[in-house]
């Protein structure tokens, strides 16, 4: 299984255009068309057209507006995506979200409130959310 | 149309090519003056000369030194410039779809001008990439211990400040190879697109986090933007197109459209990038 949700979070890394790696400290404000991956640390706030993806190394102090966004590392601020947030089993966000959708696997942590707007428009994404 | 050649006699396969070359161009009814340099520097004068003289093409038969003593005088210019590869590693010709001498001969006679970008750093312009080394091997002193212990290996700390339209980003790392190039890493093609992204395409490749594991690959980081200043370390090498041009601090931008060069017209040619992947 959770050879899995690796490969699952190796697969999304192959699109992202930005990519912090682990190790590196970025700050600022951070806007991108494209898909961006952090396994770094970042602070300041990240606005992406495309999809975001934490890292199980990464640390995000940040508001993140995104179209997607997989967590499996650390967010301390707001989640605003236009679609669908997923917090994987090491993921940990300390902060209110905004999503279509929302899946927290068995293991990630959720601390903060939640909103969930629009329709979802493909009925055939049926995802099992977990409260946390 | 006024052309001037400008062979580099010390390039690594002139010796052979130059009589071949001369025919070639002769055969697809390509005429012009020629021009034959030795050494860094002479390809930059006889270019300055271009300008002066109504020269409407300038073709660099040569390596990525000369095209980039060339492109000094060319950037901004109205005047075309063509590339016959003919030296050791030709990383400008590949960027824009020229795989060989031949190639370079086709897209004379059938190519297209595109106004490509250029980067620009302390005033001098480069095509491919500019290359920093942050990682320093030191072996250990005295007879013995420099073959039986192991290296002692350091990365320096840098700053990088970049900014892009609604962007501005401080990072902070200790580098073992920075890359900046005008174009994509490990992109393809000679397209419009491609070569006038007007961004500049950072790559650092930082210090790995377990430096005790040697399957430890060094972390990636890939960002973009239109200006950066690199700090932090001072007085590192940087390379510009392969060749030694200053030392850091630098500040880099991108000069967008700066240069009219022949790409062929041939959409199946699969020139690519490795700048990525050279390491």
């Amino acid at each position: 299984m959770a050879l899995i949700k690796k490969r699952e979070l190796q697969a999304n890394v192959t699109h992202a255009e930005t990519i912090v790696g682990a190790g590196v400290a970025l700050s600022g404000k951070l806007e991108a068309k494209h898909n961006i991956q952090i396994n770094g640390s970042f602070s300041g706030e990240i606005m992406a057209e495309g999809d975001v993806v934490v890292g199980t190394d990464g640390e995000v102090n940040a508001p993140i507006h995104a179209k997607n966004a997989t967590i499996a590392g650390i967010v301390n601020g707001d989640v605003n995506v236009v679609n669908e947030l997923d917090i994987l089993s090491t993921g940990k966000v300390n902060g209110n979200i905004s999503a279509k959708i929302l899946s927290v696997k068995p293991g990630g942590i959720f601390s903060g409130s939640s909103i969930m707007h629009g329709k979802i428009e493909d009925q055939s994404i049926v995802k099992p959310t977990y409260e946390t | 149309m006024k052309t001037l050649y400008i062979f580099n006699t010390q390039a690594k396969k002139a010796r052979f090519l130059k009589a071949k070359i001369k025919k070639t161009l002769e055969n697809m009814g390509l005429s012009g003056q020629f021009a034959e340099v030795s050494k860094r520097g002479e390809a930059q004068k006889i270019a300055s000369l271009a300008l002066t003289k109504d020269i409407d093409r300038v073709v660099a038969i040569g390596g990525d030194g000369m095209i980039n003593d060339i492109i000094q005088v060319l950037a901004y210019q109205p005047i075309e410039f063509g590339v016959i590869p003919i030296g050791d590693n030709n990383l400008v010709a590949h960027l824009i779809g020229i795989n060989s001498w031949m190639n370079g001969c086709m897209a004379l006679k059938n190519g297209e001008t595109i106004e490509m970008d250029l980067g620009l750093y302390d005033d001098r312009y480069f095509t491919a990439s500019i290359e920093i080394e942050g990682k320093q091997t030191a072996k250990k002193s005295g007879f013995i211990a420099s073959r039986l212990k192991k290296p002692v290996i350091s990365y320096y700390p840098m700053t990088i400040d970049l900014k892009k339209e609604g962007s501005s980003l401080h990072i902070q790392a200790d580098i073992s190879r920075l890359t900046i190039s005008p174009f994509p890493f490990g992109g393809r093609g000679h397209s419009q697109d491609f070569l006038t992204d007007q961004l500049l395409h950072i790559q650092i490749k930082s210090r790995p986090e377990d430096l005790n594991n040697k399957k430890t690959r060094p972390e990636t980081t890939v960002v973009e933007g239109d200006y950066l200043e690199i700090s932090g370390k001072t007085g590192l090498q940087i390379k510009a197109d392969g060749e030694n041009s200053g030392k850091t601090p630098v500040v880099i931008k991108v000069a967008p459209k700066a240069l009219k060069v022949l790409v062929p017209q041939d959409k199946n040619a699969t020139p690519t990038s490795n700048l990525a992947q050279s390491e």
